[in-house]
């Protein structure tokens, strides 16, 4: 470097650096590629941080041995009545009807008129089934040409890039083994049909049972996206209706997926409503779209735990995706933010997870922070919705355009020696109301000038 | 981008603006010193703006407290020790 510089040779230093930095931000596509980058490489998993470490084991211990497939009617949201008895369930419905009513009346934040009727309001998207549409899809055959094929790879990179543009965010994919994975698919489905795996060529449906064959071995698990903004408005309609567009949404990218599947030549075996076929966090932690946390859902590195976890059957080949470890369960054991902030008191304060459920409607065979569903439950019906406090006031719901976030899941993923104080910074920076009301508010929403559904699309993805 | 690339462009100025200078002279610590007050400028900067983009005001002034106070503080080292050397030496003859 020279010892001075004239103002003259500055300038034109300065005007070759900016020439420089604006002909690089200006080079094309192909020129990328005429640098060495294969685009072939990308295959099964999307590009992540560093700091989310594919494993061959998930964060979650499992025993296998002592795993069962789970009856889905036995969950809180099935199984409700059993545990309480149907006079509580009588006196709660009850007691939401007069609730809700009474706070639509006192124009309750969150319960106006509007707001319900944002929450209440129906797309007319018809539900998921389980076989694919019978009619209306034209298959390989239908075209006189052979079905596709593919290697496993190249098939997990197409059905990746065909979900994202049904609207999914992250996509993993589990392959079925007896011993284990296959105890994820439910014994019983929430309409109480029976899930039973047969040595069929066709999947099929009864009266009181579904036939999943054998060869349909692999399953599809994608993310959908909730908004963060709305649900931090969590308990209240406005907040809950995220996750009401979540499974709308869903209906949609399931029966788009099912056609795409009939249409070159496969299965695809969907979910009959909401939470059927399978354990939807367990599938989402097995794929590798995040870990199990304290709330005993999956927390994704991409968006927390704003988002709804879907799957399919099918039987066209696929490379299963990795678990991984980004230091999200083990935060959660210094964390307990959800549990402190749980209105009901529903979720577990100790530090370690256990592998002792607190109820039925909890599946035995892994380590978790198991929830107390029923009191969980019960307080839906207090608040007329789903809640979702846990959800919006966990720290890795926040959003991703602050530097701040990708410097602590660097940091969380590498030592958990700073868990604490990431968990008090969190709160006193993100944090502001106490337990049981929205952390922002309700009315504040209306006049916001959010994305489209209220989430950036572009969040978690690198080809934009 | 761009407002990244400018001010990239700004602080690469800044840089040589002070390294050209006769009559600034400065020890190796503190180049170090003005780097960090730098870093965490635009630690401070990045997250204060971005946190008030994800509508999070009270986050922003946190952060741009925890990173802007030690920026300040890591360049007032090097603003001071430049006064006192300046104020220390001795007088050109005329």
């Amino acid at each position: 470097m020279p010892n001075s510089l004239s103002r003259r040779e500055f300038l034109r230093d300065m005007g070759l650096i900016g020439a420089g930095v604006g002909a690089a931000a200006a080079v094309p596509l192909g020129a990328v590629e005429a640098f060495g980058e294969d685009w072939s490489d990308k295959v099964t998993m999307v590009d992540r941080p560093w700091w989310v470490k594919e494993v061959d084991k998930p964060t979650t211990e499992i025993n296998w041995e002592g795993m069962q497939r789970f009856n889905e009617r036995n969950t809180a949201r099935r199984g409700f009545p059993k545990y309480v008895g149907e006079d509580e369930v009588k006196r709660l419905s009850a007691l939401q009807a007069d609730n809700v009513k009474r706070f639509v009346a006192e124009n309750k934040p969150g319960y106006s008129l509007r707001d319900m009727a944002l929450y209440n309001a129906d797309s007319l998207v018809p539900g998921t089934t389980f076989l694919p549409p019978a009619e209306g899809i034209l298959t390989p055959e239908d075209r006189g040409v052979s079905r596709w094929e593919g290697t496993p790879e190249e098939n997990s990179t197409m059905i990746r890039a065909a979900l994202r543009s049904f609207g999914a965010a992250t996509v993993g994919f589990v392959e079925l083994y007896p011993e284990t994975t296959e105890k994820l698919i439910y014994s019983i489905d929430p309409d109480g049909k029976e899930l039973v795996f047969t040595d069929d060529e066709q999947a099929s449906e009864t009266e009181t049972s579904r036939f999943i064959p054998r060869k349909a071995r692999w399953v599809i698990v994608w993310t959908v996206q909730m908004s963060q903004e709305t649900l931090t408005r969590a308990p209240t309609p406005l907040g809950a209706m995220t996750t009401a567009m979540a499974y709308d949404r869903n209906n949609f990218i399931t029966h788009r997926l099912q056609s795409f599947l009939k249409g070159i030549g496969y299965l695809g075996l969907g979910e009959q409503g909401i939470n059927a076929l399978g354990i939807a966090p367990a599938f989402g932690v097995m794929a590798g779209l995040g870990e199990l946390g304290r709330i005993n859902r999956l927390i994704t590195p991409e968006y927390g735990p704003m988002v709804r976890v879907f799957k399919m059957v099918t039987d066209l080949p696929l490379a299963p995706t990795k678990p991984i470890d980004a230091g999200i369960l083990n935060f959660c054991k210094a964390c307990k933010t959800c549990a402190e902030y749980c209105p009901s008191g529903a979720l577990s304060f100790d530090t370690e997870p256990t592998w002792d459920i607190r109820g039925d409607w909890n599946n035995p065979g892994h380590k978790a922070w198991f929830e107390n569903a029923i009191a969980c439950r019960s307080y839906w019906y207090e608040v007329g919705t789903n809640c979702g406090i846990c959800f919006s006031v966990c720290p890795f719901s926040q959003k991703d355009k602050a530097f701040i976030h990708q410097m602590v899941q660097a940091t969380i993923a590498t030592t958990p020696m700073l868990n604490g104080f990431f968990t008090d910074m969190s709160r006193m920076s993100y944090l502001s109301r106490p337990a049981g009301e929205p952390q922002k508010d309700t009315e504040e929403w209306w006049n916001l000038d959010l994305p489209e559904m209220g989430f950036e699309t572009s969040r978690g993805h690198s080809d934009v | 981008m761009l407002l990244w690339i400018v001010v990239g462009l700004l602080i690469g100025a800044g840089f040589v603006f002070l390294a050209t200078r006769k009559t600034l002279k400065l020890a190796w610590f503190d180049w170090i010193f003005l780097v960090l007050a730098v870093i965490f400028a635009l630690l401070a900067l990045q997250n204060f703006t971005a946190s008030l983009a994800e509508l999070e005001p009270r986050a922003a002034w946190i952060l741009l407290g925890a990173f802007g106070v030690p920026a300040l503080l890591f360049a007032a080292v090097v603003v001071v020790r430049v006064v006192r050397a300046r104020l220390s030496a001795p007088k050109a003859a005329a």
